[in-house]
């Protein structure tokens, strides 16, 4: 049984959706505008109402059980009307746990936890306003996770971090995807998706499985290509490479070793 | 329009954000700036007036005028104020006295790759791509004499990059603007400008023509300055005693071809 899975949804420009993923996958899914990325996330996280179409952990989403359901689920999003709460970023970081009625002594270990993994030890009595926009965005993320929740989606919001930010916060990441954590991350930008085991592209409310990335059809479909991923792919075609690299170091490896 | 900052101090509840700074952004060039706290830059030239030193447009001391300077920042939730596109333009009217206001909108919109039709157009059905080319358009239709571009590439896929890089050359080259661009990516400032500025400890770190800062790269490598990826390519293929000249990426590609046929035939 998969981990999590949305059957049959029929909901607007969605006809008979089927997705399934398994419990530590990392699931990139390559959305251009307009593709219904939105609607689907809403639709995951319940917003938009639908009954037993979306199961967590055996947790099906329908009036029931949507508490239980939704504790499971950390969502980080680019919305740009997403205001912080708080000035202070440690409160910030306390209120998802207080609401969820965490004692005292449990949300400090929580924070605690949480900021030495991501190293924001220094920033947590920072006023939040003071923060860069990579910074803030960094945040969002390390919010969704403080009440370590079990399935992570991540609404574009990787593809506004600084290159520094995402490097460190795509490796920390995949530590937590090593620990079972499952991962959907929105995007469209490939620069993205490096540490990806499953990629789909959602186009016109359609999702597809892909084994390969396509030069063209990305393109074709306004999907940001990093320079080493299109240097790669290139190079690809001319049998001069084997696979598509996300960094120039790594490229440089396998081509002049 | 040239700026020049003589000595520009600022500071925010005691704390000191920039420090002597020392810049001139040049007429009618692309000049990109990056590097901590340059957001106050354009704040000094749009709304700060609490500052220490001198403010220069054109050589005479800064005054205040939106139609002059525009700031297209990041979106947020006070970016749009009406409902409809088409009241988002009006709503800008106020400061224009034009009797062409309706072509004016049509222009700008079609300048960033939108049309007509947009302007009945509910704003919050609008992709966010499609905001962030909204926003642009709202702000050129003033005729700015200065364009200020926070992260002009963020929110847009890659066919409106495409559409925004080439606006942006026209607003300079055709339309005679003065842009600055502010941005934490190397590649858009390499790729975009004609002089950058980088800032580092609320002090100018360097500033010059942004082709002759991003050769320095033991320079930018001490400063912990992410090199652009066209950059870090010819350093690697340097450090590798590997001769490809290239400009472009398909130039590189068949480089690397070449050479690597070159050692095949070698050997």
């Amino acid at each position: 049984m998969a981990y999590f899975s949305i059957k049959n949804l029929n909901y607007k420009n969605f006809e008979n959706f089927n997705f399934e993923i398994n419990q530590g996958d990392f699931v990139s899914i390559i959305a251009p505008n307009h593709s219904g990325k939105t609607m689907l996330t809403k639709i995951i996280l319940g917003i938009y109402p639908t009954s037993d179409i979306c199961i967590l952990d055996k947790t099906k989403l329908n009036e029931k059980e949507v508490l239980n359901y939704i504790k499971k689920i950390g969502v980080a999003t680019n919305e740009f009307n997403q205001e912080f709460l708080f000035k202070k970023v440690k409160d910030e970081l306390a209120y998802p746990l207080l609401n969820l009625g965490y004692p005292e002594h449990k949300i400090n270990k929580q924070i605690t936890k949480i900021s030495k993994y991501f190293k924001i030890e220094k920033i947590l009595n920072k006023d939040i306003n003071t923060l860069n926009s990579s910074t803030k965005k960094k945040l969002l993320i390390i919010l969704a996770l403080i009440h370590d929740p079990k399935l992570l989606i991540l609404d574009s919001i990787l593809d506004e971090l600084n290159k520094n930010d995402l490097e460190f916060m795509l490796n920390k990441l995949e530590g937590l995807n090593k620990q079972k954590l499952t991962i959907i991350n929105f995007t469209n930008n490939l620069e993205t998706i490096s540490k990806s085991n499953t990629l789909y592209t959602l186009d016109n409310f359609k999702l597809d499985n892909i084994k390969e990335l396509d030069y063209n059809t990305l393109k074709e479909k306004g999907i940001i290509i990093p320079f080493p991923v299109e240097l790669s792919m290139k190079l690809k075609y001319f049998k001069k490479l084997d696979k598509i690299y996300f960094n120039l170091d790594e490229l440089k490896g396998a081509l002049w070793k | 329009m040239e700026i020049k900052f003589n000595n520009l101090t600022y500071k925010d509840k005691k704390k000191t954000l920039l420090k002597k700074i020392n810049i001139k952004i040049k007429n009618n060039l692309i000049t990109g700036i990056m590097g901590s706290n340059s957001y106050i830059i354009p704040d000094i030239l749009t709304s700060i007036s609490s500052y220490k030193g001198e403010v220069l447009i054109n050589n005479s001391i800064l005054e205040y005028d939106n139609r002059k300077i525009c700031y297209i920042k990041k979106l947020n939730k006070d970016t749009f104020l009406t409902k409809t596109v088409s009241d988002e333009f009006y709503l800008k009217k106020k400061n224009i006295k034009d009797n062409n206001y309706l072509e004016k909108i049509t222009s700008s919109l079609n300048m960033v790759g939108l049309n007509k039709d947009y302007l009945e157009k509910e704003i919050s059905i609008l992709s966010k791509s499609e905001k962030r080319l909204l926003q642009i358009a709202l702000n050129l239709v003033t005729n700015p004499e200065l364009i200020i571009i926070d992260e002009p590439y963020l929110y847009l896929d890659s066919k409106a990059i495409y559409n925004i890089k080439k606006i942006i050359l026209d607003l300079k080259d055709k339309y005679n603007k003065t842009i600055i661009i502010l941005s934490l990516d190397t590649n858009i400032l390499y790729e975009l400008t004609d002089d950058a500025i980088i800032l580092k400890n609320n002090q100018v770190l360097i500033s010059g023509k942004t082709s002759l800062i991003f050769k320095d790269y033991e320079f930018l490598n001490t400063n912990k300055i992410i090199l652009p990826d066209i950059i870090k390519m010819k350093q690697i293929l340097l450090d590798n005693e590997i001769n490809i000249d290239f400009k472009d990426i398909d130039e590189l590609v068949k480089g690397v071809i070449n050479n690597a046929k070159e050692d095949k035939d070698e050997s």
